[in-house]
């Protein structure tokens, strides 16, 4: 099976916002340096899932640890950019509501050589909710644009990205069941917005403020 | 088969657009209305500083004197020109100096009774310059809430050279 040439470019773009976190690591705060690592590691996701790949073993085991450490990354973020209250304790709520479910699947519904499908739609809802909080919150609090603030951008790259792929991960066994052509064409929609998010995290760490 | 097949693509096709135009309008509305809330920040900006612009005006081409200070400890943190002609100095050090060390405790009236009420309206002060000329003031004064300073406002009203 030859990998079409976007799913390549999808991939190089994850180096991006590493790269950009690297670069500006000493001028970010406490939770943009917890983000770099968060775009390292998904680096090193991707390189693992690569190397796997093309050995020719499974790599869908990987998929499903990546989502509880995005998640909880994210959520991080989030919580540190809030500054209400009642919002921190439901993302804190959401997150150990989560990470429940995370396990009650991982043990007792997880095939390890299957994706799945409704551990990784739960996080997708999870994030953009969260991301919906956090953007309005920035509307009204921001002291200026928003744009000039790297939580915006952030939140709207998981925004955009769960919008554009939630659909098509929920039926992606589906889809993978109509054979790899019908995949590969609509995978092409899950590697552009990983492009677009990918190139949303690496602005993110040009913004004056948190 | 290829029939159902296209009807489950499109469906997942129609509904991912649906999903993503929400997205899409809900990332505008927050632009724009970031937009709006900023430009409504900086025309409130611009009034403030037309506003003060106006104040400064005011405060420094009065005919009275006029001043900013701390009533507690006593420190005199701006004046205009024309109190500082009334009291005969060049400086705000100068006139703190002076009216930190008014004769029979008025310092200290003043202090109290900004404390007390808030206001003083049309105090009598007097004081003798070291030139020999004894000077007397209606000094009027409104503290700023919850703070330890106050706005003034002297008016001289006699000048009369001491016997002796």
């Amino acid at each position: 099976m030859t990998i079409p040439v976007f799913a390549h470019v999808a991939a190089v773009s994850c180096f991006i916002p590493a790269a950009v976190g690297l670069w500006y690591w000493k001028q970010s705060p406490a939770a943009m340096r917890v983000f770099t690592l968060f775009c390292l590691y998904s680096t090193l996701h991707l390189v693992m899932e690569f190397t796997l790949g093309r050995l020719g073993i499974s790599n869908q085991f990987l998929m499903n640890y990546h989502q509880i450490i995005e998640l909880l990354c994210i959520l991080y973020l989030f919580h540190a950019r809030v500054t209400e209250r009642r919002t921190q304790l439901f993302f804190r709520a959401l997150a150990a509501l989560y990470s429940v479910l995370w396990l009650v699947n991982k043990f007792l519904y997880e095939d390890p050589e299957r994706f799945s499908e409704g551990i990784t739609i739960a996080a997708m809802l999870v994030l953009m909710t969260a991301s919906v909080i956090v953007l309005n919150m920035s509307v009204r609090t921001a002291a200026g644009p928003v744009t000039q603030h790297s939580t915006f951008w952030i939140a709207l790259a998981v925004l955009l990205y769960g919008a554009g792929t939630v659909i098509i991960t929920g039926f992606s066994n589906t889809i993978l069941a109509m054979g790899m052509e019908a995949f590969d064409t609509f995978w092409h929609i899950n590697w552009g917005f990983t492009i677009l998010t990918n190139l949303l995290y690496a602005r993110s760490f040009r913004c004056p403020s948190f | 088969m290829p029939v159902l097949l296209n009807d489950t693509l499109s469906v997942i096709l129609i509904a991912t657009a649906v999903v993503l135009l929400f997205a899409f309008g809900y990332a505008y509305v927050i632009l724009s209305s970031s937009r709006r809330i900023v430009q409504e920040q900086h025309r409130r900006i611009d009034e403030l500083r037309r506003s003060e612009e106006r104040y400064k005006a005011l405060f420094m081409n009065s005919l009275a004197g006029m001043m900013k200070f701390s009533f507690s400890p006593f420190i005199v943190l701006e004046t205009n020109q024309t109190i500082l002609e009334m009291f005969n100095v060049t400086t705000d050090y100068e006139l703190q100096r002076l009216l930190s060390d008014l004769p029979n405790g008025q310092t200290k009236r003043i202090e109290t009774v900004l404390h007390a009420k808030g206001t003083i309206d049309a105090m009598e002060i007097e004081f003798p310059t070291p030139t020999g000329i004894k000077r007397r003031f209606l000094f009027s004064a409104k503290r700023e809430e919850g703070t330890n300073l106050a706005h003034a406002v002297v008016i001289l009203m006699t000048a009369e050279r001491l016997i002796g």
